[in-house]
């Protein structure tokens, strides 16, 4: 079972995504709720997969993709966000990002990404 | 006030609350608020920078905001504002203010967006400096209403 680090400020977001993950056979082995968090119990848990919020406080999602993938350029980060337009998408890709949903998203469309990894 | 910065708050905010909550609205008639204006039990900040220097509140009654939540929660019932249904209306904003900043970029106007601070209470005042204040209310089926208050700097 792939193991997930849930990233985003939104209580109400990490609970949804865990539940839509532990649902479709992934495992939820930690939630962070800003980028320094999410750097932080990365390098703890060692996820297979991240789901990253971009607009957060303390450090934003693309900061925190930027630093995990310094130590680890093989990790493999999704942005989860509610910022779609192009030019966030093109920069979380230049900077490593596996994948973009942008919020709402529907269920179908988290697994499938997730599963392409 | 700019009414090219109207549009895409209307567009967002109304297909967003469809979606997540399967709810619909209709825009009440939009006016200027004078300083200091007053929130709702609960509201929501989201400050904006870029283009366009300033905030977006969204401000409710906690009935609506437990109808709100629970629609994102799939019809689960919700009777208090605890930290959950909290989170709930407040990404329900931050997917409004993000798709707003979508549109705004189809229209080459650039923002960015905070992360959402939610406020409860009762008698709330808000007093932005220097500017203008434009309300747009949502006016739900069930008789309440959600105003969206846009603030912003004039150059």
């Amino acid at each position: 079972m792939k193991k997930v680090l849930v990233v985003d400020d939104a209580a109400f977001m990490r609970l949804s995504l865990r539940t839509i993950l532990q649902r479709n056979g992934y495992e939820v082995i930690g939630e962070a709720a800003n980028g320094s968090e999410a750097v932080n119990k990365y390098f703890d848990l060692k996820p297979d997969i991240v789901t990253m919020d971009i607009t957060m406080p303390e450090m934003d999602g693309v900061e925190a993709l930027t630093e995990i993938k310094k130590k680890d350029p093989s990790a493999k980060v999704i942005m989860i966000s509610a910022l779609g337009q192009e030019s966030w998408v093109k920069k979380a890709i230049i900077y490593g990002a596996s994948g973009f949903v942008v919020k709402p998203y529907k269920e179908d469309h988290i697994i499938q990404t997730l599963n392409k990894l | 006030m700019k009414v090219e910065y109207i549009n895409p708050f209307i567009e967002a905010s109304q297909s967003i609350i469809t979606e997540t909550t399967g709810l619909s609205t209709k825009v009440g008639k939009i006016y200027i608020k004078n300083t200091p204006f007053k929130g709702n039990n609960v509201v929501v900040l989201i400050g904006i920078t870029g283009s366009i220097q300033g905030s977006v509140t969204l401000s409710l009654k906690k009935t609506l905001t437990c109808k709100i939540a629970s629609a994102m929660m799939g019809g689960m019932p919700v009777e208090e504002l605890d930290e959950i249904t909290k989170s709930a209306v407040a990404e329900l904003c931050n997917m409004i203010l993000g798709n707003a900043a979508n549109i705004f970029y189809k229209n080459n106007i650039s923002i960015d967006i905070s992360p959402p601070t939610v406020l409860t209470g009762e008698n709330m005042q808000f007093s932005p400096s220097k500017s203008v204040i434009i309300c747009i209310p949502l006016e739900f089926d069930c008789g309440e209403t959600m105003e969206l208050d846009l603030t912003y700097k004039e150059n």
